[in-house]
């Protein structure tokens, strides 16, 4: 076995223009077109420099291709999670099954198909909705930005299409299903757009077949929050731990617009997450929430932005990181006030909970501020479970032991609780449940 | 100031205030000697608080009609800054806090900006020590940073030495008994009648009729809904008291 | 990038050719009157040869040189902080020596007139001597002033100008330099261990407490004039120094350097503070390496006020070694038009129960960019550490930038790091406030201003936090409104 890294497209690139090529065949032109002009980019962009930080703590070159090539999507879901068997639409407004990053099926409660709310596979919209799509996708990729960015716009089998019309409001989530196996390349785009004046909720329950499965995914997403929209995403992943993942979320909220992102992370042996939040209108509110707990030898790498262009609006993010045996976190996270960003309310924070001594945990909260007028803060800590906690808890009559899941639950349910959708919510416990039954 | 005996220290005429666009003061008038302590009486809401930011030219409050006459002079195109050295002083109902500027720093700074000249250290020292003691505040108080994790009547009290130490022409009182406790109520007192004088005036503005068990005022005006509803003397503090607003309420519709 | 030719000879071959001629081939003397020698402009290793044999050093010192110089020559320019103003650095157009007066200089009265003149417009009261433990006060890059209290010699402390130390404590300089900070760390501390002149030895010996603060002036006043001063300072177990540097330096019209090296040694027990105001001319490039080690139950505390300069990068560190030590960085940057001050600190925890706290507050006007640049690190077995780090900043106008770029990395469970950071301008309610007691809109920001920096100020000795308040009412005046 030699991947050589170093010139890692020099055996499989033929074979990625062909699947690039082929993938584009079903295309409309445009399309087709755009996948090209990616894999261009991808080629003719270099690595990302370690130097520059946001890659001073995970290597770039585990998440080149290498020798894998891209998995032809398996066409057969497996087993249906609970939130997708509800056929009377009593929990969920809708759903859709996802493998290997193509959408297999999607069903919409009747009453809300009338309302022309789409929910479909990215590729076949692009054929059945190009003045939806067209206009949109790929618009918030950052042009200079991120190779493997390239590489899912380039590659991607399939991915979420999700469009709420305008003034449409959904009372219930739709849930994307999302399993992946194998362990080759798997591409995927989404696209969420939430139209003016609409209000929706949309979570994404990324699983893999099996413990030994170990794609290597590279996800790329894209989220438009229309002028006074409402939208509430949640990403919950509990991938097995062999999975190397990559996601690339670009949020763009404007005026009077809400954005509230609930990300999940327990699964995956290295995972390196970027979120982007663009906030280019007055009056929005975008808050970003996300909790990581990792264990045995995970390695979790989350970077987030939050880009008032525009001021006047308020953001705020939370993000909770629990990091147990030799497991390892890194947070970085940008709060950016640009020169337009007149009365931007911005906060960050982010807690880490060390529960070994092996274990570690890097934070970097930034803060890059160019006007005056504004209000903004950051907050980082790292420790240990507080000793005094879990002595009171034992005057109290509850064992060390015991007293430390309670600890740990009770930092990480706030974030949890938003969660949308109940069963989902219940089996983001019961994972956190299970993990700590491992590692206290 | 021309004729000292007979121009009013304050005169406001048909003021009509704005705060981010909401009229809270609608056509007030008031009228307080030299010499004369008045009491505007109110409740919550009532426009008490905006009638002292307007007098001391607080920005975010926009006076959209009428007049303030302060010493013969419409002040409407003063700083603040320029009102406090003409005499002006106010004590806060919320006093601001400042970070790492110490009691003393920010006295004599003040001293200094009134008066116009630096006072000798040597002069203000006593000063400062003689009014410590009017008001019963210990010494450690001038190290501290003003009014940071003060208690609520610390940061009375700190308003009152301010006042001590400016010697104002008019004195305005927002609010100053509220959150006093009564021993504290007797000093504020204490050096509110101390500074009553026949070239000096003072304005007393209060929720209840408290405070004026110690300052006896001459004049008590009742706010209500942005306008002086009720003028009259002492005695009408304690019928506020013992038959509440309501009364008047009625009255007025 | 120059017009220059630059003869870039490697290591001891390259210096072969620079034989026993040298002064007669080169000269030290300048025509330039008032110095008595200066360098030619660019670094070289003939440069390095010449300065080093001009002080008459030992031979390992003018390898140490000559090898550092290899390491500048090669080290790329960082590629963060100010890339822009880094590169912009023209190296070859620095003198990187000059000498100001012959001699030093044994007591006030010998300092030469001119030298005298530049210290009185800055203000350096001649009263302040007498409280002072004594004064070396650089001019440009040879102290030319130095004076000692006897009670302090008696007490076996060593308070000497760099050179000095060199020749009289050749064995304990050469134990220690570059032990802290290494030619290789970066490239500017290269280019200073290559052509360092000036700076201060100290030496405090076993239980001896200073009471009274060690200072030193420096200036830089020629243009085009680099200053590379290298200050070593050691305090042997259980005793306890304050060593404050003021910088105040003319303006001139084109760019100049400043890279000093500061190492410093806390044996157990110890306390040093090393206290700086910088408030360089603002063509100055102010790119220092400041460095402690903080062995078992020592205390290192920077407090670092930064005022002038074009660009500062500078992020005093702390390498807490010993169990239980202490680190306390505590810092001031205030940048205006045109400056850049990119400032922070350092704090590596590597024993148990070691704790540090970080203070950094920032102001920045006229469309001044400050950023505040840190790095923690916990390093497994530093286990009970503790760490705080705030960093405040304010911003007086919507042109003014500020960034916080922390960095921790904690590699141990059983630690606690607390970071919590504000950007905020000065509030509306307090200039209310401040203007109702007769304030103007000047006095009152200068005010807040100056509250917002009190927690550095109050750390300062008297004459200093009077200066410090009186620079910023004067960077304050009429800018605001």
């Amino acid at each position: 076995m030699s991947t050589d890294h170093m010139n890692v497209d020099a055996g499989p690139e033929t074979s990625l223009r062909d699947v690039v090529t082929t993938r584009g065949g079903n295309d409309p032109a445009w399309l087709a077109t755009a996948r090209q002009d990616a894999l261009s980019a991808y080629e003719a962009s270099s690595l990302p420099d370690r130097v520059q930080h946001l890659w001073r703590y995970t290597d770039p070159q585990r998440f080149l291709p290498g020798e894998r090539t891209p998995t032809t999507p398996d066409s057969h879901f497996g087993d249906l999670p609970a939130d997708c068997q509800d056929a009377t639409y009593e929990h969920v407004a809708g759903y859709a099954l996802a493998r290997d990053g193509r959408v297999l099926r999607s069903a919409l409660d009747p009453l809300i198909a009338d309302k022309k709310v789409v929910l479909t596979d990215l590729c076949t919209a692009a054929r059945e909705h190009e003045d939806l799509v067209r206009p949109r996708l790929f618009s918030l990729l950052d042009a200079g930005g991120d190779k493997f960015e390239q590489l899912s716009a380039a590659t991607f089998a399939g991915g979420t299409f999700f469009h709420v019309p305008r003034n449409v409001t959904i009372d219930r989530p739709f849930v994307v299903a999302h399993r992946v196996g194998g362990d080759g390349l798997i591409a995927s785009r989404s696209l969420l757009v939430a139209g003016e004046g609409s209000e929706a909720t949309i979570v994404f329950d990324l699983t893999s077949v099996g413990d030994d499965d170990a794609p290597l995914r590279h996800e790329g997403l894209e989220i438009h929050v229309e002028p006074g929209a409402r939208l509430h995403v949640a990403f919950v992943q509990a991938c097995g731990k062999r999975v190397t993942h990559a996601p690339v979320i670009r949020c763009r909220v404007e005026r009077d617009a809400a954005l509230e992102t609930v990300s999940v992370a327990l699964g995956g042996a290295l995972v390196k997450s970027l979120q982007t939040t663009e906030l280019v209108g007055k009056g929005s509110d975008v808050r970003v929430l996300g909790i990581v707990f990792a264990n045995g030898r995970q390695h979790i790498d989350h970077h987030t932005l939050q880009d008032h262009v525009i001021g006047r609006n308020t953001s705020n993010l939370d993000y909770r990181t629990v990091v147990a045996d030799r497991a390892r976190s890194s947070y970085t996270g940008n709060l950016r006030i640009g020169l337009d960003g007149v009365g931007a309310d911005a906060h960050q924070s982010n807690h880490n909970m060390l529960l070994s001594k092996k274990a570690r945990a890097d934070t970097i909260p930034e803060l890059e501020i160019l006007t005056n007028d504004v209000t903004c803060s950051h907050a980082a800590a790292c420790g240990p479970i507080d000793e005094e906690m879990i002595t009171f808890c034992q005057s109290r009559g509850i064992s060390p032991r015991d007293a430390r899941t309670l600890i740990v639950t009770g930092f990480l349910e706030p974030i949890v609780e938003r969660v949308p959708g109940q069963q989902l919510r219940e089996r983001v416990r019961s994972a956190v449940a299970d993990r700590l039954d491992r590692v206290v | 100031m021309s004729d000292e005996t007979n121009t009013p220290v304050l005169e406001v005429s048909d003021l009509h205030v704005s705060v981010g666009g909401k009229e809270i003061l609608k056509g007030l008038n008031l009228t307080v000697g030299a010499g004369e302590t008045h009491a505007i009486m109110g409740r919550n809401g009532s426009g008490k608080s905006t009638l002292s930011a307007a007098i001391m030219g607080n920005p975010r409050y926009e006076i959209t009609s009428g007049t303030i006459v302060y010493g013969g002079q419409d002040i409407a195109e003063l700083a603040v800054h320029e009102r406090a050295r003409a005499g002006v002083f106010l004590s806060f109902q919320y006093p601001v806090a400042l970070p790492g500027v110490s009691v003393v720093n920010f006295l004599r700074q003040a001293v200094r900006a009134v008066r116009g000249d630096d006072v000798p250290i040597k002069a203000f020292r006593p000063l400062v020590k003689e009014n410590l003691k009017i008001l019963d505040i210990p010494q450690t108080f001038m190290t501290r940073y003003v009014n940071d994790g003060f208690s609520g009547g610390e940061k009375k009290r700190l308003e009152m030495l301010q006042m001590l130490m400016l010697q104002p022409t008019l004195a305005i009182l927002d609010e100053t008994d509220s959150g006093l406790d009564i021993d504290a109520l007797k000093v504020v007192s204490t050096a509110i009648n101390g500074l009553r004088s026949e070239k000096r005036a003072q304005l007393v503005i209060t929720h209840y009729q408290r405070i004026l068990q110690y300052v006896t005022p001459d004049h008590v005006h009742v706010l209500l809904d942005g306008q002086i509803v009720k003028s009259g003397g002492p005695d009408l503090a304690h019928e506020l008291e013992k038959h509440g607003y309501e009364w008047l309420e009625k009255d007025a519709a | 990038m120059s017009d220059t030719t630059v003869d870039r000879p490697k290591g001891a071959a390259g210096t072969a050719g620079l034989g026993d001629d040298y002064d007669t081939k080169y000269g030290f003397h300048d025509d330039e009157s008032a110095y008595d020698f200066k360098s030619k402009k660019g670094v070289d290793h003939e440069v390095v040869e010449m300065i080093s044999r001009y002080k008459k050093e030992p031979d390992w010192m003018r390898e140490v040189r000559h090898n550092a110089l290899d390491v500048f020559l090669s080290k790329p320019m960082p590629t963060w902080g100010s890339t822009e103003l880094l590169n912009s650095i023209d190296f070859e157009n620095i003198h990187y020596y000059v000498r100001a007066s012959e001699r030093q200089a044994q007591d006030w009265d010998d300092v030469p007139e001119s030298v005298k003149n530049t210290f009185e417009k800055l203000g350096i009261p001649e009263a302040e001597r007498k409280f002072l433990a004594g004064v070396t006060a650089q001019y440009e890059s040879e102290v030319v002033y130095h004076s000692l209290r006897e009670d302090l010699e008696k007490l076996g402390v060593i308070f000497t100008d760099m050179d000095t130390g060199l020749r009289e404590y050749e064995d304990v300089v050469r134990e220690h330099f570059t032990s802290v900070i290494p030619a290789e760390d970066n490239k500017f501390a290269a280019l200073n261990t290559a052509v360092w002149s000036g700076g201060s030895f100290v030496y405090v010996p076993k239980g001896v407490e200073v009471a009274i603060p060690l200072q030193a002036y420096f200036r830089i006043n020629t243009e085009n004039m680099g200053q590379f001063e290298r200050t070593l300072i050691i305090a042997d177990e259980g005793s306890k120094v304050h060593y404050i540097e003021g910088c105040t330096a003319p303006t001139y019209s084109s760019d100049s350097l400043h890279s000093a090296v500061v190492e410093l040694i806390a044996r157990p027990g110890s306390t040093i503070r090393y206290t700086t105001i910088q408030n360089w001319s603002k063509n100055v490039y102010n790119l220092v390496t400041k460095r402690a080690i903080a062995e078992a139950g020592s205390r290192v505390e920077w407090i670092d006020g930064n005022l002038g300069s074009k660009l500062t990068m500078k992020y005093p560190a702390v390498y807490l070694v010993g169990e239980g030590a202490h680190a306390e960085i505590l810092s001031v940057a205030f940048s205006s038009s045109d400056q850049h001050q990119d400032a922070g600190s350092k704090v590596i925890h590597a024993a148990p129960r070691t704790t540090s706290v970080i203070t950094s507050k920032s102001i920045s006007k006229d469309g001044g960019r400050g950023t505040y640049r840190g790095l923690v690190k916990v390093h497994e077995g530093a286990e009970g550490s503790k760490v705080n780090v705030k960093c405040d900043a304010l911003l007086l106008d919507d042109r003014s930038r500020s960034d916080t770029y922390p960095t921790m990395e904690v590699d141990d469970e059983a630690v606690s790091i607390e970071h919590e950071a504000t950007v905020s301008k000065v509030g509306e309610e307090q200039l209310y406030y401040l203007m109702s007691r007769g304030l103007d809109q000047d006095a009152a920001t200068t005010l807040i201003v100056n509250g917002f920096i009190e927690p550095f100020t109050k750390e300062l000795p008297m004459e200093y936090a009077v200066e410090l308040n009186r620079l910023i009412q004067l960077e304050m005046e009429g800018a605001i409104g």
